[in-house]
């Protein structure tokens, strides 16, 4: 069977109340402790870079990117933020989006999984099935999106960022953020009806 | 129907391999490596540093004081005597030194066109500061280590901070920081680096560029460039720390025009908390005017200026408070010079250790 979707229980708790700060703050005068950033957060940074790209060689290469990206950036790191994961997600996207190729293999990998019997569906929600039954054409509505639009979607959407969040990794104001997946969501809603 | 076209996507969301072991553990050693002496620098340089209240006006008794030039030091390798009256006053403020150091300011002129570099040479000592991290697996603690490591750097920056840079380090044999062992980490940085410094999407905000074009129209007056100093957030919970790193950060490794130069000095006695020293010495052995300005950490930081043109001739760190600095009172704990400060029309084009010359996230 293709594989599973995955369901929001199976997902990682997200990381305790740590103060990420504390961390960053101890790396300006001791560089070493940087790793205990790298500890906490190099598994879901990984998991979001392997989602997107489809070779885990890519993925692993843009995880150990990012922290090298974010250590030598962390002078600048806003220390009222307790928590690292949008900062972190922000470097990711860019590395990401450098990637151009691999994402769009993904994207069709995506696409070419062949849609579920509804038989094993019983179980599922509607909304689950009509996704599955629209992959192919959900995967070619992402491909089609501007990578500025796909990097906020999929933020929200495969790394569960909220708006706030994803405003902060991406470095735009939270008004951005609402107007630009509303306008996603348009393009998608207007690709989905053209395979129709 | 009405589905969230969020909620759809979400709902396609491909599973994840697990991140491998070995690569994992990869990444992590790539990042300490990275964290290693090489980049120790920023501790030097970090934005945070804290205030220190109080001022730390010298006493001065003399009314004038003689400043000599080390045999070797001078372009023309000659001894060469300034003198410098100082006013007769008892406690000797910053800003009424720097008031006629200003005056002064004016020698070296380069006018660099946007699209060539600036190159400074330069010899520095800092400290290195290793170990006391708690291990995220074990929750063992390694032992703490500190030793001085120095270097000679040679550094093109593009004049117009468009135009990817370089920079080559050549490690010089280790010295002990004054109180402790050296460890034998400090030997393993051997010969000479060469990293290319490539431009990120220019990201910096205006008010913290330091390449010459954007200091060169910098305000010429001291007003306007202490306005500059306390600009934007600059980080750290003292203004006037950052306001004295950011001076700092605008003379090291650049190049800075008289005009600029002049309303500089002034305008960094005014932050509260410098101090000045009549002679200090940088790592080349030249004698300055040390304006300086203490931190929470026990140390000193002192910016050297050439009692001349008042170009920056190096920093050094003292330490002031041996609890905060775990190192005696008096103790050299940094000290960099610059040697020479040119133009160049092209910087060698180094490709970092991926082979790539481009190290942008």
């Amino acid at each position: 069977m293709t594989s599973a979707l995955p369901h929001r229980a199976e997902l990682p708790a997200p990381p305790p109340t740590s103060d990420d700060t504390a961390l960053i703050r101890e790396s300006l005068t001791d560089p070493d402790r940087f790793a205990g950033l790298f500890d906490r957060h190099a598994d879901e940074i990984h998991r979001y870079a392997a989602r997107r790209l489809n070779d885990v060689t890519t993925a692993d290469d843009v995880t150990a990117e990012t922290f090298l990206v974010a250590f030598r950036k962390r002078t600048r790191y806003d220390l009222t933020r307790s928590d690292a994961r949008p900062w972190l997600y922000g470097i990711a996207s860019k590395l990401i989006s450098g990637h151009r190729r691999a994402e769009i293999r993904r994207l069709k990998a995506l696409a070419r999984q062949a849609p579920e019997r509804a038989a094993e569906f019983e179980d599922r929600s509607a909304e689950r099935l009509t996704a599955a039954r629209l992959r192919p054409a959900l995967a070619a509505a992402l491909a089609g999106l501007g990578s500025a639009e796909r990097d906020l979607l999929l933020l929200v959407a495969w790394a569960d960022l909220t708006y706030e969040e994803a405003a902060q990794a991406l470095g735009i104001p939270i008004g951005t953020v609402r107007s630009r997946l509303s306008r996603t969501r348009t393009k998608i809603r207007r690709s989905l009806e053209s395979h129709a | 129907m009405n589905h969230d076209e969020i909620q759809l996507v979400a709902e396609i969301r491909p599973d994840a391999p697990p991140y491998e072991q070995e690569a994992k553990a990869a990444a992590r050693r790539g990042l300490v490596a990275a964290a290693r002496p090489k980049t120790v620098k920023a501790i030097w340089r970090r934005p945070y540093s804290m205030v220190l209240a109080g001022a730390l006006a010298v006493a001065v008794g003399a009314t004038a004081v003689t400043l000599a030039r080390t045999p070797g030091a001078g372009p023309s390798g000659k001894a060469e005597e300034v003198v410098v009256t100082m006013p007769r006053i008892v406690n000797l403020s910053a800003s009424e030194v720097l008031d006629r150091a200003a005056k002064a300011a004016s020698r070296t002129d380069l006018a660099p066109r946007d699209d060539q570099f600036i190159k400074v040479e330069s010899q520095t000592m800092y400290g290195s500061f290793g170990g006391g991290a708690v291990n995220g697996e074990t929750g063992a603690t390694s032992e703490e280590t500190r030793y001085l490591y120095r270097t000679k750097r040679v550094i093109w920056q593009s004049a117009d901070g468009t135009r990817d840079g370089a920079l080559t380090i050549e490690y010089l044999k280790p010295k002990a920081y004054p109180g402790w062992p050296i460890p034998e980490q400090a030997y393993e940085d051997t010969g000479t680096a060469e990293l290319p410094l490539p431009i990120c999407g220019g990201k910096i905000p205006d008010y913290m560029r330091t390449d010459y074009a954007s200091l060169k129209n910098l305000p010429s007056d001291a007003d306007g460039m202490r306005a500059h100093l306390y600009t934007g957030d600059r980080g750290g919970g003292s203004k006037d720390g950052a306001a004295f790193t950011a001076a700092g950060d605008m003379l090291r490794e650049t190049y800075m025009p008289p005009a600029q130069r002049a309303a500089l000095f002034k305008a960094v006695g005014t932050i509260p908390g410098v101090g000045v020293i009549e002679t200090a010495e940088d790592a080349a052995g030249r004698k300055g005017i040390g304006v300086g300005r203490a931190g929470l950490d026990g140390v000193r930081q002192d910016l050297i200026f050439d009692p001349k043109t008042y170009e920056l001739l190096g920093e050094r760190g003292i330490v002031v408070d041996e609890k905060a600095a775990k190192s005696p009172v008096g103790s050299l704990v940094a000290s960099t010079a610059q040697l020479s400060v040119t133009v160049a029309d092209e910087a060698p084009a180094f490709k970092d250790k991926n082979g790539t010359t481009s190290g942008c996230g």
